[in-house]
């Protein structure tokens, strides 16, 4: 069966691209949604901290999935016949790609409402909703990445994962000084 | 005139070792562009599924589809945006025309990439063409069904267009003309696609929000009538959002059937809530 993840765009398969292709699409994919999150929240006009936003939105991903990975090796990967850190890592890349897609796909709506009803609440809420899903297809993206290495990464583990994820990126978000409202 | 829609003739005699014809699939030949956007608006009203199915076989044919329906999607959002604009004046009406155009072809390409990005995430095998195909398919039904509905249009507006409050039923009416045909749109599209065992969740959220990219544009670039009570301007100056002008359209309707409905005395008010 052919895997579900975005990495597949384009008709060419993940794992034979260059592992810097993925890796500069995801983080270029949520710097772009970081940039245009800023403008929503504030309705400012561009400033250099537009480009602090944009650039602290991919660290604060990469800093989320360093944080979480080791706890997923230890705890779960080493448990599964086959499963290496190394593919934890690509499967974590995979994940990052499909985070930074889908938050550039929706950057054009984010920027539209933050441009055309700057005085409207709209745009905060998109930007939350735009962003869990955004984490929910990465969490896809990064099960399904496993799967294909012959990992079961489903149940409570998968949740429990998703979970600690998540939380860990909103802290890492907020430190960051990044907000959503 | 009859659809493109090919039919494989079955064989007088079948031995065991022939297999069974395989149907081709359904195609949009390739005809001059007037001739083929006649011929795609025709299959597209009597079987959207074939054209559909074309998007989904791909192949050489699919590079002008886009191109044709949306000149068929254009073409409706067009005239039933003239007729919108006609119930104040013919110049309203040929302004109003292209705003209503901008308004369907923008929102589709605001809204775009997120269709392609999530249906490739939930399984569809499909590329960036053959989602812009698939999004024009409903863009093109909801036109046409525009297209159908303009002499309804045409009553309806000379039934309710009388000073003072006519201006409010006509916005609400417009509203739900043109709800009604992008529920069309979207309805086609959603049941082409599950005759092909494709998901089709994302879609309707992905409608919810074209509807309120739609709206939110529709403002921006208002007025397409105008209210009666203020200066006739091709654009408006960007106030407030869509969302709270269809907050106050709506109190202002419930007035008018209440009978509690008063002409208000700020300009800037009225300007604000002009559709």
């Amino acid at each position: 069966m052919q895997p579900s993840s975005l990495t597949a765009l384009g008709g060419t398969h993940a794992l034979a691209l260059p592992s810097i292709r993925p890796l500069a699409i995801g983080i270029g994919g949520t710097a772009l949604f970081g940039f245009v999150l800023r403008t929503a929240v504030t309705h400012e006009g561009f400033s250099l901290t537009h480009l602090g936003w944009a650039l602290s939105l991919p660290a604060v991903t990469l800093l989320a999935w360093a944080l979480c990975l080791p706890a997923l090796y230890i705890l779960w990967a080493t448990r599964q016949p086959g499963l290496g850190a190394s593919q934890c890592v690509h499967a974590a890349l995979e994940a990052v790609h499909t985070l930074g897609l889908s938050l550039a796909s929706t950057t054009p709506l984010l920027w539209f409402f933050a441009a055309t009803a700057p005085e409207s609440r709209i745009s905060s809420p998109l930007a939350v909703l735009f962003t869990f899903l955004a984490l929910l297809a990465s969490g896809h993206a990064f099960g399904q990445a496993l799967h294909r290495h012959g990992a079961s990464f489903t149940g409570t583990t998968r949740i429990a994962f998703l979970v600690l994820h998540a939380v860990t990126f909103a802290q890492c978000a907020h430190g960051a000084g990044l907000s959503w409202q | 005139m009859s659809t493109s829609v090919t039919e494989t003739p079955t064989p007088a005699v079948s031995t065991a070792s022939t297999p069974p014809p395989v149907p081709a699939p359904p195609s949009v030949p390739a005809l001059p562009p007037s001739a083929g956007i006649l011929r795609t608006a025709e299959i597209l009203l009597r079987n959207p599924s074939a054209v559909l199915a074309q998007v989904q076989a791909g192949g050489p044919e699919l590079r002008e589809l886009p191109l044709r329906l949306t000149v068929c999607a254009l073409a409706g959002f067009g005239i039933f945006g003239f007729l919108l604009g006609f119930t104040r004046s013919p110049l309203t009406g040929l302004t109003a025309a292209p705003k209503l155009m901008l308004v369907g072809l923008g929102s589709l390409a605001v809204c775009l990439p997120a269709l392609h990005v999530y249906g490739r995430l939930l399984g569809a095998r499909i590329s960036a063409l053959q989602a812009v195909c698939e999004a024009l398919v409903a863009l093109a039904t909801t036109g046409l069904t525009l297209l159908g509905l303009a002499p309804v249009w045409l009553a309806f507006a000379n039934t309710v267009n009388h000073p003072p409050t006519g201006y409010f039923h006509i916005m609400l009416g417009s509203l739900a003309f043109m709800g009604v045909a992008a529920l069309r749109g979207i309805w086609v599209l959603m049941k082409a696609l599950r005759a092909q065992s494709r998901t089709v969740i994302h879609l309707l959220a992905w409608t919810a929000l074209y509807g309120m990219v739609g709206i939110q544009m529709a403002w921006v670039v208002r007025p397409f009538v105008g209210n009666p009570g203020s200066a006739s301007v091709v654009i408006r100056p960007l106030e407030s959002s869509a969302f709270d002008a269809a907050a106050t359209l709506w109190r202002s309707n419930v007035d008018t059937f209440t009978g509690d409905w008063r002409p208000r005395s700020s300009d800037s008010d009225t300007q604000g809530e002009s559709w």
